[in-house]
């Protein structure tokens, strides 16, 4: 059931309106039984997966906060960790591990490998049941005490399938509080839902043949390497930060607030800048439970650099278990050990950081577009040949080239405009503080251009295969 | 510093105060200067042409009215604008915000539209998409059942018979339109839209009985009935008219509505929708602003080597058809039966010859199908007075070399079909009780 279809808007429309009239405690058991449908409708047969990590981490948590055995606490710790990543393991990794050990030894085990099916948003809910014992062993976050509402907090259905990845201490206590619909909520969900379509439909899933052309081209030429790169960009933003918009905007309209997964991350001056603007949820759990448990930036530099490499990896292959993922993961450790090697060497003083905002912009967006090159990429030997291709430097474009160009910058440029906007005013919800006239031009806009424009029902969201 | 989520609007304010104040100074001379070129350069835009010769717009003579107008309600609309950032008028604009903008997108999707029916207006964004459509393309054929603009074949305009060739682009390869308004004397009309299925006959049943053809001839067989698995919403949903979405689902059994839901639901929008409707339209529009690519005209029937990938593509999509276990073949019989009821009528006579296909693709349908095509064809045929032609009784073999690709005849096909069916329509002909003219 994707978000831009018609099934989740009745089933959306539904779930409104009843949990509107039931009172706190059914209201919750009614969410609950929502999204477990809601992701039955997905493959119920991975239901069973979902309640098994519930019933391991509630079960853990409890024990943890029970006993005052430190060894115990421990052992409940290890037990969550290890079922939780050895469910990602076997269903995400096994595959990849498999196909990799017959290519390096040649031992053949895809056989066993081969019928795995991943399931939908497996990596998003592991890492929140395990950052959620996790805190609970920090005692950083109180555990809830139902069954009901800790199944509620893993599976509660906005952020099920691709986050954002819901922290103990944010989502947790609104589940038992159990937060109501306000008239502020609903119109400021109601903006994120339509501003998420947008991005989604319009800007994501028509970008999504563009990039297809290219990646699928068996020799594209520099110019539509690049083509399919800004496209990518374009279409990876609009897809994972459409989804996130429409997921916060469905809890916000019922109540509820997720964590802000986005902050203009194409206006990132340098590495670390992108990182607390791209996929927040994530690359903060990767900074609270495994950057800062290797040690951080706390042993001087070299293990600063290991640290941050080893997290970087860990993230890429995250994404997907796929050496192009690795890769990604490691040249963006890369870029951020030598953002801070520059940074030793190269101090700049605030005025001429000022000076060279745009300049530092356009680089890391196109630092972040190499990435995104070999994160969209088959395998690593396209990478090469497109990295090839784009040195060559045969900028001849085709009739067809010329539309796809057209059609990036139709979508691009409106969106880059209005970020540009947001990006001044530090503040995301600029739109929604315009005055009358211009707010009412764009909101009309963009539903107009959702309908018209938009691609309903076709393309899966990107991050629902991670 | 990070960009947040906050609701102090004063920096936002501040901008737009800056923004307008400015705006207010800077907007006439912009205009002044930028819309006299865009009256020059309009048509070029608008439709793709070599730009010669200025565009004569609604407030001509030579746009000097329309660059006054623009100037004027740009002067107007950023006054507005000034006038709604005063704290005061601000004030009481809060509180109306949001009615007054639900009113205002509830207008730009409902009443917007309704500018469509102005001659002018419609002709122009028919023609702007017209020329960003590929030769063929289905958007290029729905444009012309809109503007009613059909291929016509008239040799004599004395005729006094005339017969719609209505389908798919099959039945558009299959027949020589010349040759039979040379050997009829007829007025031959080819209406079709390339993949026409046969709820599409029903939705358009009404547009090809206002033609008051004497005869239309049909080309179907168990391709088109048996093929598609899904409800065609993409097909249908620029012709949807009233209740349409309504007469699809009383045509497919109760217990698989639900299973069609998303393909019906595409269809009501596009029945209360204008936008909705036309929104392949206004994408070909938007993303083909660049050039029209395909500006020479290609018809299918001039291609002289086989088109394997066709016929590879064609089989792909076949190998997953499972045609004795899917709920809309009689569907789409219900469909087919409603446009020859509706035709008949007013009169006019329905012929249908049964289609053929490349016999790698014949292959992929069971035996049965056919079969069972033909007895539902022969009973509707029945109740309206029409004819149902199979190919034993065309008596005429098509070998493979016939045809240019898996569903299409070639030259010589066609011209084996045209032949073969001249005796059938001369029978038509007389059965309407039209006298047939003398070849002219």
């Amino acid at each position: 059931m994707l978000f831009n279809s018609f099934d989740f808007l009745v089933f959306f429309v539904v779930v409104f309106a009843v949990q509107l009239a039931l009172p706190h405690r059914s209201r919750n058991l009614f969410l609950l039984a929502a999204s477990y449908f809601f992701y039955g409708c997905w493959n119920w047969k991975f239901l069973a997966l979902i309640a098994l990590s519930t019933v391991i981490d509630f079960y853990c948590s409890k024990q943890i906060v029970a006993s005052n055995e430190p060894r115990k606490r421990k052992l409940m710790l290890c037990i969550s960790v290890v079922a939780n990543l050895g469910i990602l393991a076997y269903f995400k990794y096994a595959g990849f591990f498999a196909d990799s050990l017959q290519q390096l030894i040649g031992v053949e085990l895809s056989s066993f490998t081969r019928n795995i099916v991943l399931p939908a948003g497996i990596s998003f809910y592991t890492f929140q049941t395990m950052s959620y014992t996790i805190d609970v062993y920090r005692g950083e976050v109180d555990r809830l005490k139902r069954f009901s509402d800790f199944a509620l907090y893993v599976a509660f259905f906005p952020q099920l399938v691709a986050g954002p990845i819901e922290r103990g201490s944010k989502l947790a206590p609104q589940i038992e509080q159990g937060p109501r619909t306000t008239l502020l909520g609903f119109q400021s969900g109601s903006w994120l839902i339509v501003k998420g379509l947008f991005k989604k439909a319009v800007i994501a899933d028509n970008l999504a043949p563009v990039v297809s052309d290219v990646f699928n081209a068996p020799d594209p030429n520099a110019a539509q390497v690049l083509i399919g790169v800004y496209a990518f960009a374009f279409q990876i933003y609009g897809d994972f930060s459409g989804y996130t918009d429409i997921a916060r905007g469905v809890a916000r309209m019922m109540g509820y607030d997720l964590i802000l997964n986005f902050r203009l991350p194409y206006f990132a001056t340098n590495p670390s800048d992108f990182w607390q603007r791209w996929h927040i949820s994530l690359s903060s759990w990767l900074r609270d439970y495994l950057y800062i448990p290797l040690g951080g930036n706390r042993g001087g530099s070299w293990f600063t650099y290991r640290n941050l490499m080893i997290t970087m990896l860990l993230g890429g292959l995250w994404h997907g278990a796929a050496w192009t993922f690795v890769l990604w993961g490691a040249y963006h450790g890369a870029i951020l050990i030598g953002h801070r090697l520059f940074q030793k060497a190269f101090p700049l003083s605030d005025k001429w950081l000022q000076r060279t905002y745009l300049l530092r912009v356009l680089a890391m967006f196109h630092f972040t577009c190499l990435g995104w090159l070999i994160f969209r990429a088959d395998s690593v030997s396209q990478v090469g040949t497109m990295l090839g291709n784009l040195a060559a430097m045969d900028f001849a474009l085709s009739i067809t080239d010329s539309q796809n160009l057209w059609q990036l910058a139709l979508l691009g440029v409106p969106l880059l405009i209005g970020q540009s906007l947001q990006e001044y005013t530090k503040n995301l919800n600029f739109y929604s503080h315009l005055s009358l006239l211009p707010r009412t031009a764009i909101y009309s806009g963009v539903v107009l251009a959702i309908i018209t424009l938009g691609s309903f029902g076709q393309q899966q969201f990107i991050y629902f295969q991670f | 510093m990070l960009p947040i989520e906050c609701n102090n609007s004063q920096r936002i304010r501040q901008l737009e105060s800056w923004f307008c104040s400015r705006l207010i100074w800077v907007l006439p001379a912009v205009l002044l200067v930028s819309v006299p070129i865009l009256i020059a350069k309009l048509r070029s835009l608008l439709y793709l042409t070599d730009g010669s010769g200025v565009f004569a717009t609604l407030l001509s003579p030579r746009g000097a009215v329309a660059i006054v107008a623009t100037v004027v309600i740009g002067v107007l609309t950023t006054s507005c604008y000034w006038l709604s950032l005063r704290p005061a008028v601000q004030s009481v604009l809060d509180r109306l915000s949001t009615p007054m903008m639900i009113a205002t997108v509830f207008t730009a999707i409902f009443v917007v539209p309704l500018g469509y029916n102005v001659d002018r207006i419609e002709s122009t964004y028919r023609e702007l998409i017209r020329v960003r459509t590929d030769n063929p393309s289905v958007q290029k054929y729905t444009l012309q059942w809109m503007t009613d603009d059909f291929a016509d074949a008239t040799i004599n305009p004395d005729h006094t018979t005339s017969i719609g060739i209505v389908g798919s682009s099959q039945i558009g390869a299959a027949i020589d339109r010349k040759v039979l308004a040379d050997s009829l004397g007829s007025r031959i009309q080819l209406d079709f839209v390339p993949g026409m299925l046969p709820m599409q006959y029903s939705m358009l049943a009404k547009d090809i009985s206002q033609h008051d053809f004497d005869v239309v001839v049909c080309y179907l067989s168990e391709f088109d009935f048996f093929r598609d698995e899904g409800i065609p919403s993409e097909r249908l949903m620029w012709g949807a008219k009233r209740d349409f979405a309504m007469t699809i689902s009383k045509d497919i059994p109760t217990e698989q509505i639900f299973h069609h839901r998303d393909d019906i639901a595409i269809i009501a929008a596009a029945q209360c929708c204008w936008w909705w409707q036309h929104r392949d339209h206004i994408r070909r529009a938007c993303f083909s602003w660049w050039w029209n690519r395909y500006s020479k005209d290609q018809s299918p029937n001039e291609q002289t080597q086989f088109d394997h990938g066709n016929m590879n593509a064609l089989e792909v999509t076949l190998s997953d058809l499972n045609p004795g276990h899917h709920d809309l073949v009689e569907a789409n019989f219900l469909a087919f039966a409603r446009f020859c009821q509706r035709l008949s009528t007013r009169g006019t006579k329905i012929v249908v010859i049964e289609g053929e296909c490349h016999s790698r693709v014949q292959a992929a349908f069971p035996a049965n199908s056919r079969e069972a095509t033909r007895k539902r064809l022969r009973e509707i045929l029945k109740e309206t007075q029409g004819t149902f032609v199979s190919s034993q009784d065309l008596i005429v073999m098509f070998s493979d070399n016939d045809f240019a690709d898996g569903t299409h005849l070639g030259a010589s096909g066609r011209q084996k079909l045209t032949e073969a069916i001249l005796p059938v329509l001369r029978e038509a002909i007389k059965d309407v009780g039209v006298a047939e003219r003398e070849p002219g």
